[in-house]
């Protein structure tokens, strides 16, 4: 288990408006994925206003780096209107999106029922 | 000239619903004024016009619209009704008919004159199950010899006024959900209305110069409208699409209306909706959000909407197809492929 197979961490999605945010946590995504394989991550959306197309472009790299990880990834918390856009673009069906981060930790440990050690990450400000 | 017609649009005075019209759900925002459903296309005419076409279909030749709003009641207390009212007068019309012009019916003109002739009254109110429905005809005699307004005498004729009973068809207009059961109903072939196109199979409607692709799919009831493209791989199920727009290739658009001079972006799935422009109102989900900034849909088509089909066909494409491709484009590198997409 030395590269931490079964980690599962949740991250806060930055509000696309700036530009600066969404680097940094990109940056910080591929340093922490970097020495890991199969990590589970949750994306908290609920600091997401509206998604737009720097956000969509922000998630598609997330998704990518995450699958080339041999990652799962899950959103939660979107609002209804980054719901709309998700289910208009059809990412919903790419990734599953839960109402709650603890209904998307228990999709994710299913398989895993005894762990429930999940660390938050903030998006930077 | 016997018959004269006014079209009320705005807060009328025959209309009870008219008082509360400005706390009115319209589904889009506090900026839309709820008679704007009236003037919004339906199946390439707006209903407004529409009315417009019925009573001159039915014989009446003269017919004003009059907007209530734009009348500044601090300024005059004669309403715009009123004076083209009186107008008519002048001219020798007998028998004005004031139409709130803010819901559809389909009433008979003809019967409705003739009932109010037959009953010697001032005054015929027209009330459906729910109530009055903003239809009066009013007696010229009415309007002569006061200087008081006319609204402010109408009450007064109670006791010489008739009640006309329709139970025909009435939509409200009140919310988008009416408007697009009134769109559907129409594609239907249940309206007096039709839609402005050739009907190409059953419930089908396609405008002659809109161009559609010959991968488009239209599943009926469906209509096109003019000047309209849609592009390759679309598929249109319960939607219409009215003039000047476009549909990009590989959207799905189910149970939706498409307003005018609106661009739907390539490989989306847009459902239960209806789109003006950039601003979408969802009738499932109760939302009303302008996607400008998404470049998803707007009133013209945009780069950004192919960069992310190209970025959201690629990772299908890999994830579901081969090798994940870390090296995959995102939407500022991505260069539009439908083919991708696919």
């Amino acid at each position: 288990m030395g590269r931490n197979e079964f980690l599962t961490e949740v991250r806060g999605f930055p509000d696309c408006h700036n530009p600066a945010p969404c680097r940094v946590f990109l940056k910080q995504l591929h340093a922490f994925l970097s020495d890991k394989y199969r990590p589970r991550i949750i994306f908290d959306l609920s600091g997401v206003q509206t998604m737009n197309a720097v956000g969509i472009d922000l998630l598609l790299k997330c998704v990518i780096l995450i699958s080339d990880c041999d990652g799962e990834l899950r959103l939660a918390c979107a609002s209804p209107q980054t719901a709309l856009v998700l289910e208009l673009t059809q990412l919903n069906q790419v990734v599953d999106v839960f109402p709650t981060v603890a209904e998307a930790l228990v999709n994710l440990d299913v398989r895993f029922p005894d762990e429930q050690n999940a660390r938050y990450i903030k998006p930077a400000a | 000239m016997e018959i004269g017609v006014i079209l009320v649009t705005g807060r009328s005075p025959f209309d009870k619903t008219s008082k509360t019209a400005k706390n009115a759900r319209t589904g889009f925002g506090e900026s839309h004024s709820p008679d704007d459903f009236v003037r919004w296309d339906l199946l390439g005419r707006s209903v407004l016009a529409r009315m417009v076409d019925l009573l001159k279909a039915a014989g009446i030749k003269v017919i004003s619209v009059v907007n209530e709003d734009q009348h500044d009641r601090n300024h005059s207390k004669i309403e715009p009704w009123e004076k083209t009212l009186k107008d008519y007068v002048h001219s020798g019309v007998r028998h004005t008919l004031v139409i709130s012009a803010r819901r559809y019916i389909e009433i008979d003109i003809t019967k409705l004159i003739l009932f109010h002739r037959q009953t010697s009254s001032t005054v015929t109110n027209v009330a459906g199950e729910s109530g009055p429905l903003g239809v009066t005809v009013i007696d010229s005699k009415c309007a002569v010899g006061e200087d008081s307004p006319l609204s402010s005498r109408l009450p007064a004729f109670a006791a010489c006024s008739s009640t006309y009973d329709y139970d025909g068809y009435v939509n409200n207009l009140s919310s988008v959900a009416e408007y697009r059961e009134l769109v559907l109903r129409t594609l239907a072939g249940k309206c007096a209305i039709r839609p402005l196109a050739q009907e190409i199979k059953a419930n089908v409607w396609v405008a002659p110069d809109a161009r559609i692709h010959s991968s488009v799919r239209l599943v009926a009831p469906a209509y096109v409208g003019a000047h309209t493209r849609i592009r390759a791989g679309a598929l249109l199920a319960g939607t219409s699409v009215e003039r000047d727009s476009e549909i990009d290739c590989g959207t799905v658009a189910d149970s939706c209306s498409v307003l005018p001079h609106t661009y739907i972006g390539p490989g989306l799935h847009v459902s239960q909706s209806v789109v003006n422009g950039s601003r979408l109102l969802h009738l499932k989900h109760g939302l009303d959000m302008d996607l400008g900034e998404t470049g998803l849909l707007g009133p013209k088509r945009n780069e950004k909407s192919y960069s992310l089909l190209g970025s959201i066909g690629a990772f299908v494409q890999s994830a579901f197809h081969g090798e994940p491709q870390s090296d995959a484009p995102t939407p500022s590198q991505a260069a539009a492929s439908l083919e991708r997409a696919q």
